[in-house]
């Protein structure tokens, strides 16, 4: 019963849960379609700006392009002598900040012009004759004839990241190196302010351009983030990546004719900002939902609880005997119902009750009555029977009488025989016969004398020390066990409670029918020993006797019944009988353990003596 | 519901006590290991690829597992070839509580980083460092990098006895002038012990205004059998192209720092028959070094370089020492007590100063690409 969950308990867990978990299911449904919102609002900002950042720099590599391969027009449709062609190289390079220098290459790939920026034009000697046909733009251009970017590298001049566009011009090459910083100020100017912030990384996975110009400079490879890896593939779309530590959500979007990437991201920790105040609130109101669920669910369980509670009280009131007891019905129709029916049960209890105790009563007296017959009736044929006895005897002596004067008196022989016959062997056969009946019934008499007396005698409870107490009742049956030469052995036994006299009455008997019903052709062995259990003390009477089938094995306990009634054993088929009504007087009991030819144990179980119990010499 | 509900609860309370210290023991601590080195600006090329194999070491060794169950986070530092700037980094990731530095990767930037992480006690192993400067100091100072005066003596021996040249002139970029220097004092110590001649040297800050046409008439005036050039890929080019401009054909013999792709690029025709020792060999079949390769590749779009690989290396070396011992302080003896350790094409032994003494490759350029001299 105590490990049962408490009625209250589980009213209150069904409560809160009932009023939660709406609140879960709800908030959790709410913060998945707030979570695609942002996801789709996320794609959609960063595409806005993949757009605007992608005209610019198309805009800008268009422009550049027009402006080279105006330039390659120029040359390849008019003759110009060298000055010209310097000059007109140096003007485009002064004219368009963006480029960093301008070569012309003639077919063997050897530098033939300069253009430079104007505070650089006394190294434009340097560069010419300078052999550029192992660099890739060469062999690119000589390759595919056509304007061709190439991808980011150090520039060894200025020592950040350039690119070139490489245009021929009929057998000869334009090429043109441009800074890529110009390109990093159009993109800075368009995403201004905000979270989003654009990447540009080229075709070989290296980072051209990020707003910490520092990153820009490093020439760092994105080869291994998803976006990049994505948008090599050819796949435009939005990811999710860490970089350096650091959890991004970007959308990686293409440029046309250099085949770069253009990746718009910002960090998870602001896109999701406004979901993760979300969870905050979420969370929070879980809390204070569940605490006030909390409250409400103790309140409200108790009020519930509180008929059942007085509906308790009031059942331990009819329990206790008092059945006429009113019982609150409380305010609800089920618990007035419940009252109602506890109500009938208590009457119908009370009027079993006096049905019983009526019984009870008669039972009562018809046993005292039984008993009271009884003891009259044994008590009362005590005379008759001793008269039976004696007169029996006076006939015996009678009969030794009449066969000694028939000694002196002459009988006529046709008679003598008859009359001898009748006085030696039929009157005295019959005398036997009577005073045997009569030894027989008055020890019967005495037997029921003795149990009659058992329900009518008071009971002293003590605790007992049984070992001294066994060793009286062996004393006691000295005699018999010398005879028998048996072997009587008693271990160290637990006390236990009981009246004094009758639990040596108890044992008496027990090791007496041992002793009586013992196996003829071995040498009687009887054990005692004891122990305790569950606050009983047990004691085992063991003894290889004849044993007893186990069909009689509660029948041993009648009245009168005997185990050999043939073998003419003796005793009156009472000592169990009495035995068992002394152990229920004293909350006792007894157990048999037999079969024929195999010994019996008797177990008899009484109540223990705690350790801090005195013993009763 | 017979339920047991004093069970339950203690149940509940149970599982959610090993949720959340599974959850609290699941989130170990990082090991920070810091890189520097010069990742922007003209001569950014070396830092750039020493950084670069660094982080695809981090990133592989990260993907098995990190440093027993703990992630490493790799914290990149720029020193942009700047005493100041390098001192400044160094001491930064030493406040991070880094536990080594991988770098830098030029001798200039670790003379001045070398004093800052002695004080600290912090442990620094550079890919590309040469000078001798360094050599045989018992310090937390350490290189998979052989030193000026191992290269020096081969390359001096080669010029002189392999080669037939008695001349040599030098021109080196004092940028970098704790390497250069160093490298061109003993050369001419082993090259004139062998019985060869300096007949000049000139030195030049790389920069967009070096007149490399100047160099190169200077060069000319001198006649001498072979240039022995020590600068950057591109300053080398430009040079030669110089050179060939002005018809002077002359054996460039040059180091490691020029030995890149860029070289040929730049350098077209005018950089033929130019030989080095490298301190890799660009064609080696070492299944670790095949693998590396193609993973670089797929990584960063570009072939690796002897900077890269000698990052790598000294990134897998740390790894390979936190995991016997995590305490970043006991590091240099934890490097001693292992001292060999595979790399990605050869062992690398560490003698008691955390020097190394390295195989060199000989190459030279034929027909615009590299060419390996067995």
């Amino acid at each position: 019963m105590k490990n049962k969950l408490s009625f209250k308990t589980y009213l209150v867990l069904s409560l809160i849960l009932v009023s939660i978990i709406p609140i879960i299911a709800v908030g959790t449904l709410s913060l998945k379609y707030m979570t695609e919102k942002t996801t789709q609002n996320i794609e959609t900002d960063n595409q806005l700006l993949a757009n605007a950042v992608g005209w610019e720099i198309r805009g800008h590599f268009q422009q550049a392009k027009a402006v080279v391969e105006q330039l390659a027009i120029f040359l390849s449709g008019h003759d110009h002598d060298d000055d010209q062609i310097s000059g007109l190289l140096t003007d485009t390079v002064d004219q368009f900040e963006y480029f960093e220098s301008i070569y012309l290459l003639n077919s063997n790939g050897h530098i033939e012009k300069v253009g430079l920026p104007y505070n650089r034009i006394s190294m434009a000697e340097e560069y010419i004759g300078l052999d550029m046909s192992h660099t890739d733009y060469y062999r690119q251009v000589n390759e595919f004839h056509k304007p061709t970017w190439s991808n980011a590298y150090l520039s060894h001049i200025t020592g950040k990241l350039s690119l070139t566009l490489t245009v021929p011009v009929n057998d000869e090459i334009l090429v043109t190196y441009f800074s890529i910083e110009h390109l990093a100020d159009r993109i800075q100017q368009i995403q201004t302010g905000g979270n989003l912030i654009a990447m540009l990384v080229d075709t070989d996975g290296i980072l051209i351009f990020h707003p910490d110009d520092t990153k820009s400079k490093e020439k760092i490879s994105l080869r291994n983030l998803t976006p990049v890896q994505a948008g090599l593939a050819g796949n435009e779309g939005t990811y999710k990546y860490k970089w350096q530590q650091v959890e991004y959500i970007g959308s990686v979007a293409m440029i046309p004719d250099t085949g770069w990437l253009l990746i718009v991201s910002q960090t998870t920790k602001n896109a999701y900002a406004s979901i993760r105040q979300m969870q905050k609130i979420f969370t929070a109101g879980i809390g204070i939902a569940a605490v006030i669920a909390l409250l409400l669910a103790i309140a409200l369980s108790t009020r519930l609880i509180e008929p059942l509670r007085e509906l308790q009280a009031s059942t331990r009131t009819i329990a206790s005997g008092n059945y006429e007891t009113q019982i609150n019905s409380g305010p609800y129709f089920e618990t007035e119902e419940l009252a109602s029916s506890f109500e009938n049960m208590a009457e119908a209890v009370r009027m079993r009750e006096q049905e019983r105790e009526k019984l009870l009563k008669t039972l009562g007296e018809q046993n005292e009555e039984l008993e009271s017959i009884i003891y009259a009736s044994s008590h009362d044929l005590r005379s008759p029977l001793v008269n039976i006895h004696g007169f029996s005897g006076e006939l015996e002596e009678d009969c030794r009488i009449m066969i000694d004067m028939l000694k002196d008196v002459h009988i006529e022989p046709e008679y003598e025989s008859q009359l001898k016959t009748i006085l030696n062997e039929d009157i005295p056969s019959a005398i036997g016969f009577i005073k045997t009946s009569t030894s027989k019934l008055d020890a019967l008499q005495r037997g029921l004398l003795k149990l009659c007396r058992l329900g009518r005698e008071d009971v002293n409870i003590s605790a007992l020390n049984m070992n001294k107490l066994m060793d009286e009742v062996i004393d006691s049956m000295q005699h018999q066990v010398n005879q028998l030469n048996a072997n009587v052995v008693v271990d160290e036994l637990p006390g236990c409670y009981g009246d004094r006299d009758k639990i040596n009455q108890v044992f008496s008997n027990l090791v007496d029918n041992a002793l009586k019903y013992r196996n003829p052709d071995i040498k009687p062995e009887i054990k005692i020993t004891g122990c305790i259990k569950d606050d009983r003390s047990v004691y085992k009477i063991a003894d290889n006797g004849i044993g007893i089938n186990p069909d009689y094995h509660t029948k041993v306990f009648d009245v009168f019944h005997q185990l050999n009634p043939d073998h003419k054993i003796g005793g009156e088929g009472l000592g169990l009988t009495i035995v068992k009504r002394i152990l229920d007087k004293l909350e006792g009991s007894i157990n048999i353990e037999s079969e024929q030819k195999k010994g019996s144990v008797f177990s008899v179980s009484l109540p223990a003596v705690s350790n801090r119990t005195k013993i009763c010499s | 519901m017979g339920m047991n509900y004093k069970n339950f609860i203690m149940s509940l309370l149970a599982a959610m006590s090993i949720f959340l210290f599974a959850g609290g023991c699941s989130k170990k601590k990082p090991v920070k290991i810091g890189f520097i080195g010069g990742i922007t600006g003209r001569v950014a090329d070396l830092g750039i690829e020493g950084r670069d194999g660094v982080i695809l070491a981090v990133e592989q060794a990260n993907r098995a597992g990190g440093i027993n169950g703990r992630e490493i986070m790799l914290i990149i530092k720029d020193d942009k070839q700047d005493p100041q700037t390098a001192r400044n980094v160094v001491q930064e990731l030493i406040d991070e509580d880094v536990s080594a530095i991988i770098g830098h990767m030029t001798s200039s930037m670790s003379m001045v980083g070398v004093p800052v992480i002695n004080e600290n006690k912090v442990l620094m192993i550079s890919p590309t460092t040469s000078t001798n400067d360094l050599t045989g100091i018992d310090d937390y100072f350490f290189r998979v990098y052989p030193y000026s005066a191992q290269t020096s003596r081969i390359l001096a021996e080669h010029i002189y006895k392999k080669m037939g040249h008695n001349t040599v002139f030098v021109v080196y970029d004092i940028t970098n002038k704790a390497f250069t220097q160093s490298a061109y004092d003993y050369f001419k110590q082993a090259f004139e012990g062998y019985g060869g001649k300096i007949v000049g040297d000139l030195t030049f800050t790389s920069g967009p205004q070096v007149m490399f046409s100047d160099i190169a008439k200077q060069v000319k005036l001198k006649n001498p059998d072979c240039l022995y050039l020590l600068a950057n890929a591109m300053d080398t080019a430009m040079l030669c192209q110089q050179l060939s401009k002005s018809e002077h054909n002359i054996q460039v013999v040059t180091s490691d720092w020029s030995a890149t792709d860029e070289v040929i690029q730049y350098g077209g025709k005018s950089v033929e028959g130019m030989f080095f020792y490298h301190s890799i060999d660009k064609f080696s079949d070492s299944p670790k070094y095949l693998e590396f390769k193609k993973d670089f590749i797929e990584r960063f779009s570009s072939k690796p370089t002897f900077a890269s690989i000698h990052s790598y290396d000294c990134a897998r070396i740390l790894i390979t020492a936190l995991k016997i011992n995590q305490d970043p302080l006991l590091l240099p003896e934890t490097i001693k007590s292992i001292k060999t350790f595979q790399g990605l094409q050869s062992q690398i032994e560490f003698d008691e100063y955390g020097d190394v003494i390295r195989e060199h490759f000989p190459f030279r350029i034929n027909n615009g690409i590299f060419e390996s001299i067995k």
